[in-house]
């Protein structure tokens, strides 16, 4: 199920991930040396329960590796960057430049992978806040491996009823292009506080 | 020197922390400095209080870690350094000279009516060794691999050319042998002597031995052309059976869902088994196959109630030289098996049946949990 949600709000959202994913790569690029391209080609709003029937194949796959964090204030919720096991490795060694021929996710490249997805979350929450003009507080960012669901439903009993923004993105990096989703997954209610400091803002 | 001792109370617990931890305004200076971070550095926390980070760590002052470090003084969530992009970012040596590889945390806190960050460096040294060690291993181990493979590939197609080589000798061999038996049929019709009856019989029989052997080389020649592989054994053994007539012999397996790894042959091996059975048994009424874990890995026993093998005869029938009595079956048995080092024995009491135990070692059986 889709929320009933204005053109013009959808597209505040999309650019608000949009200023944020590009500031995110510009980030990575300085930080790796890399051409990294972030792309996000789709943005929509599902409801938590329907997540898996979502256009995301990858939020149905059973091996992912997230980087979360949950954020507090006006409106509430967790943000993740979610990517395929699998790629995830190899997305750390194309940033870091090494060769392996069977790449794992051992435990220094799960640390990279966390703080790509840092960059990432704290680009896209930067420009949210900025831009919106609001003061969020946050959690430490965690990492988690597993099913999706698993990993976010987790300590949240009305995550039934929590509706979900999901930005699909593409890292296109030399000749890989490797999917990865980030998620707003918003508490009972955040939703609505969220679009309505979109309007204000976008008033003022 | 007021605020830097409400500094160093308020974050007095920090010095007892087994990580590098300072505090850092939103101009990079330094507000608090834990004893832990003071004794890497070799900086004193009373000299670096006041202190700007960047101007002593240019690794600090570069423009991908300013902007990050900035979005968390503006409002913005912690920020996370790991060793695989930055690997010295506070240069701190060890004892022995070297650098401490850092995991770098920066937290957002609230001190002074302002947002500082709480800096955390986690020593990782020891666990990028050991994880640096573990991928040398693994790298090591994929090449190796991929060496056996070549090799192996090679050894493939030398034995394809051997076995090419030797069907053709084989072919051959026995081209010669054909007219070899027929010149002595013929030469029998028109030579009675004994004595020349005697020598003829002589050539007829090594004929057919050599004709026999070189029937065996071919048989043998299979085993161990194909890699070994996971079979399951009640599946094979009932799929050797229905190939054979049994007549009225009853057939009985208890067999947990046990798998060998084992040649591609291992069906000949209960074909030859049965068979041995069919032929000299004499009295059988009914085939066991039965197995269960032992001391020395998985311990299939093979049954029947015939007239067994007598004591004198249960280490010859698994020789070659044996094969006037028994063919060369429980020979070739014994060598497919012996391929990924399962042993024969025959142990049945005799009179009362044979018993033929199959042992199957720990790393070459599994027992299959279905889900």
């Amino acid at each position: 199920m889709t929320k009933e949600i204005d053109v013009e709000t959808l597209d505040a959202i999309r650019e608000l991930v949009n200023i944020g994913v590009g500031k995110a790569a510009g980030q990575l690029n300085q930080m790796t040396g890399s051409h990294i391209r972030l792309q996000i080609p789709l943005v929509s709003l599902v409801r938590f329960s329907e997540i898996a029937k979502s256009e995301s194949q990858l939020l149905s796959d059973k091996e992912l590796s997230a980087v979360l964090l949950e954020f507090r204030g006006t409106f509430s919720g967790i943000t993740a960057v979610v990517f395929p096991s699998a790629s995830a490795a190899s997305l750390v060694m194309l940033l870091t430049g090494e060769k392996e021929k069977s790449p794992e996710l051992d435990a220094m490249r799960v640390e990279a992978l966390k703080e790509v997805g840092n960059i990432i979350i704290n680009s896209v929450m930067g420009s949210i806040a900025n831009v919106l003009g609001e003061r969020l507080t946050y959690s430490v960012p965690v990492y988690n491996e597993g099913r999706f669901l698993t990993m976010t439903k987790l300590q949240r009993q009305d995550a039934e009823n929590e509706w979900v923004l999901l930005a699909r993105t593409n890292f296109l990096i030399e000749l890989l292009s490797i999917e990865g989703d980030i998620l707003l997954i918003l508490e009972v209610g955040s939703l609505d506080r969220l679009v309505e400091s979109i309007r204000r803002a976008s008033h003022a | 020197m007021e605020e830097s001792n409400q500094a160093g109370s308020a974050f007095r617990l920090y010095d007892s922390i087994p990580h590098g931890l300072f505090v850092l305004r939103p101009d990079f200076t330094v507000v608090f400095w834990n004893a832990c971070i003071a004794g890497w550095t070799g900086i004193p926390a009373d000299k670096a209080r006041g202190m700007n980070i960047l101007k002593e760590y240019p690794s600090l002052n570069t423009p991908s870690v300013i902007s990050r470090i900035t979005q968390l003084f503006e409002g913005g969530p912690a920020v996370l350094f790991s060793q695989m992009f930055h690997r010295h970012l506070i240069p701190c040596r060890l004892p022995n000279g070297a650098l401490r590889v850092l995991k770098i945390s920066c937290i957002p806190l609230d001190y002074a009516g302002e947002i500082c960050a709480l800096v955390v460096a986690e020593d990782i040294t020891d666990l990028t060794s050991q994880v640096e060690a573990y991928r040398g291993m693994k790298n090591l181990t994929e090449r190796q691999l991929d060496e056996l493979k070549k090799v192996q590939e090679s050894l493939f197609v030398a034995n394809r050319k051997l076995n090419f080589l030797n069907s053709l000798i084989r072919h051959d061999i026995l081209n010669q042998l054909t007219p070899l038996n027929i010149s002595i049929d013929l030469a029998r019709l028109d030579y009675h002597d004994p004595a020349l009856i005697r020598v003829f019989d002589t050539v007829t029989r090594s004929s057919r031995n050599i004709q026999r052997q070189i029937e065996f080389t071919q048989v043998y020649q299979i085993t161990g052309t194909r890699p070994a592989i996971w079979q399951n054994v009640a599946g094979t053994f009932l799929t050797a059976a229905d190939s054979l007539n049994l007549r009225d012999i009853r057939l009985k397996t208890d067999l947990p869902d046990v798998e060998v790894f084992a040649d591609p042959l291992l069906e000949r091996v209960f074909l030859i088994l049965l068979d041995n059975s069919l032929r000299h048994g004499e009295k059988i009424s009914t085939i066991r196959c039965s197995g269960t874990r032992c001391n020395d890995g998985f311990l299939l026993v093979y049954r029947d109630d015939g007239v067994g093998v007598p004591a004198d005869a249960k280490e010859k029938i698994f020789r070659r030289e044996f094969f006037k009595y028994t063919g060369f079956g429980l020979f070739l048995a014994q060598e497919i098996l012996g391929i990924t080092n399962i042993t024969i024995r025959e142990n049945g009491i005799p009179g009362k049946g044979a018993q033929f135990e199959i042992i199957v070692p720990p790393d070459m059986y599994r027992l299959v949990t279905r889900e």
